[in-house]
């Protein structure tokens, strides 16, 4: 890791750090987001910095291994096409679930936000677990 | 498309890995391209007929109906 990237990683943990210590003296109705956002910054932080931990010629190797695959055609044209399918898919999931509210809400059942947050939070993993399970089913066909 | 990859790789003892590397590609696309399940770009095929010292047409075969 160069002197740029080890600066970085170390003040997006410190930053991480400073949203915890914030989020406990100040006892803000805001404390769970927050400390899930620092747990994320944390986290990536380490992570970053244990699988950094390779010599020269390791992490140049596996540079290039992923610069193949990021320029590689064909992963290119599997990724567009499993983000076209996903999106679709993700569209009309979206007005189902919309509809379903709508019909809901008229027939007199009352929703909380937080209902409302976790099926819109449940389709973001969804949306994003559909891409991968299309892009595994699209490479073994191409 | 029908090509003669396999057949220019194994006649020039390349592997799949090898030909990969040389063409700035994945294992795997150098797999799909040999069975036909995908068709290369034209700067792919170029760069396939350059390694081979072949022109495109040696290498890769059209036929109306098949693409």
């Amino acid at each position: 890791m160069n002197d740029k990237k080890k600066v970085l990683v170390i003040c997006w943990m410190l930053a991480g750090i400073a949203i915890v210590i914030a989020s406990l003296l100040l006892d803000s109705s805001l404390m769970g987001i927050a400390l899930g956002l620092s747990g994320g910054m944390i986290g990536s932080a380490l992570v970053f910095s244990i699988k950094s931990r390779k010599s020269p010629e390791q992490l140049r190797a596996d540079e290039k291994r992923l610069e193949h695959i990021r320029k590689d055609e064909r992963k290119i044209m599997l990724r567009d096409k499993s983000g076209r399918y996903a999106y679709i898919i993700g569209m009309v999931c979206l007005l189902i679930i919309t509809t379903v509210f709508f019909i809901l809400r008229n027939l007199g059942i009352v929703f909380s936000v937080d209902t409302m947050i976790s099926v819109y939070s449940a389709f973001v993993i969804f949306e994003y677990v559909l891409g991968m399970v299309i892009f595994s089913y699209l490479e073994k066909r191409y | 498309m029908r090509n003669h990859i396999e057949m220019l790789r194994k006649a020039n003892g390349v592997t799949q890995e090898e030909l990969a590397e040389a063409l700035e590609v994945s294992r795997q696309t150098i797999s799909s391209l040999e069975n036909g399940r995908y068709n290369p770009s034209i700067i792919l095929a170029f760069k396939i007929a350059r390694f081979f010292n072949k022109a495109i047409e040696e290498i890769f075969v059209y036929e109306e109906g098949l693409v």
